[in-house]
């Protein structure tokens, strides 16, 4: 039984990829300018985006190492601002069809906020070959406008970079409609996030990493009690006798709710 | 120039417990044994999560421009034509073109 829906193929994760390229190629050109002008050399910044793959922590670095933070201060940021991916990674894990185990650390490397986004609104299961897509078009645009950076600075004018830079919220924005169009359940759901994570990365210190996990854990909550169960069990809830049970593709059966 | 050995082993320190975070959900039980509750919970938290990932952010991206308010102008054009088109680069490139616009008006 095939429970792929129409993300099955690495051209049409290309296509998904798109807005996530335009995205990060002009966010990680400002990477590479910012790193340069914090003295950083084109090595080790060209080895952040490498290795590390991984936005606002990647900024938080820069301002942490123009400080002169610690080492250890630095590694612990980056834990904590990137906690939220442990999250974004087990509902994107459930929606792969790996059939292959070598597939999933692989896919796993390349995870982040957009192509978690753009994978989890997809209808059905996805295949092992569109995640690829998803996560190494991102990936490449992510290296390549951070080595332009370094090398050529901002080439696009300042007012235009910013419009360039906002794609990615109008991505998520794009993405976030038809949970929105579902009902107020989930309309409450999206704006006690959004809510709660301005009210905590803007009033107090917690800094933006805990400030989104705490939202995002709380507001999901609040999801739990007001979006009704047939529409979010993510499959018939018969747990562990089916293994079709375990994706959002085929119409869930009426159940009664377990542990809500 | 010889790269900073220091700031190298930092960022592969770094990189090693950033892959480890996401890594780790990919070799959990199967789903299909996991309570309703935690399926619920990661069918549901996307919609949570794009919720905090717009804002506060997406205002405060701007704030350097002067403008942060532009940002709203580039999600409501966003919002709109995702209405319409079943695809994601127009939603995409509307919002851009809005939020340039919007940045172009004299304070």
């Amino acid at each position: 039984m095939n429970r792929i829906g129409k993300a099955s193929t690495f051209g049409r994760g290309l296509k998904d990829a798109l807005p996530i390229v335009l995205g990060y190629y002009s966010a990680s050109i400002a990477f590479g300018l910012l790193a340069r002008n914090g003295g950083i050399g084109i090595w080790e910044t060209q080895a952040f985006s490498l290795f590390t793959f991984t936005g606002a922590a990647q900024f938080m670095a820069l301002n942490l190492i123009a400080a002169g933070a610690a080492e250890g201060q630095i590694i612990l940021s980056y834990f904590l601002i990137n906690l939220r991916y442990t999250l974004m990674s087990a509902a994107v894990a459930k929606k792969v069809e790996t059939r292959k185990t070598f597939q999933r650390p692989l896919l796993a490397f390349g995870v982040t906020d957009e192509n978690f986004a753009v994978t989890t609104s997809q209808e059905g299961q996805v295949s092992p070959s569109y995640q690829a897509a998803v996560e190494l078009a991102p990936w490449a645009a992510w290296n390549l406008g951070t080595l332009s950076g370094w090398l050529f600075g901002s080439v696009l004018p300042e007012s235009l970079s910013a419009a360039m830079v906002s794609s990615l919220y109008a991505l998520f924005m794009a993405l976030l409609l038809p949970d929105l169009k579902k009902g107020w359940p989930w309309i409450i759901t999206a704006a006690s996030a959004a809510a709660l994570n301005t009210v905590l990365d803007l009033g107090t210190n917690l800094g933006s990493g805990w400030s989104f996990v705490i939202a995002m854990i709380a507001a999901t909550i609040v999801g739990m009690f007001v979006i009704p169960p047939e529409s979010s069990d993510g499959g018939s809830g018969d747990s562990g006798a089916n293994k079709a049970d375990s994706d959002t593709f085929h119409p869930p059966t009426a159940t009664p709710e377990a542990g809500v | 120039m010889n790269p900073d050995l220091n700031l190298m082993l930092v960022i592969i320190v770094s990189a090693a417990v950033n892959y480890l975070i996401r890594v780790v959900p990919w070799f959990m039980t199967r789903w299909d044994t996991i309570p309703l509750a935690v399926r619920r919970f990661l069918t549901i938290m996307p919609t949570a999560a794009l919720g905090a990932l717009i804002f506060p952010a997406s205002i405060t991206s701007l704030v350097d421009t002067g403008r942060p308010w532009a940002a709203l102008g580039g999600l409501a054009a966003a919002a709109l034509s995702a209405h319409f088109a079943k695809n994601l680069i127009i939603p995409v490139a509307s919002a851009v073109a809005v939020t340039w616009g919007l940045l172009q008006i004299p304070l």
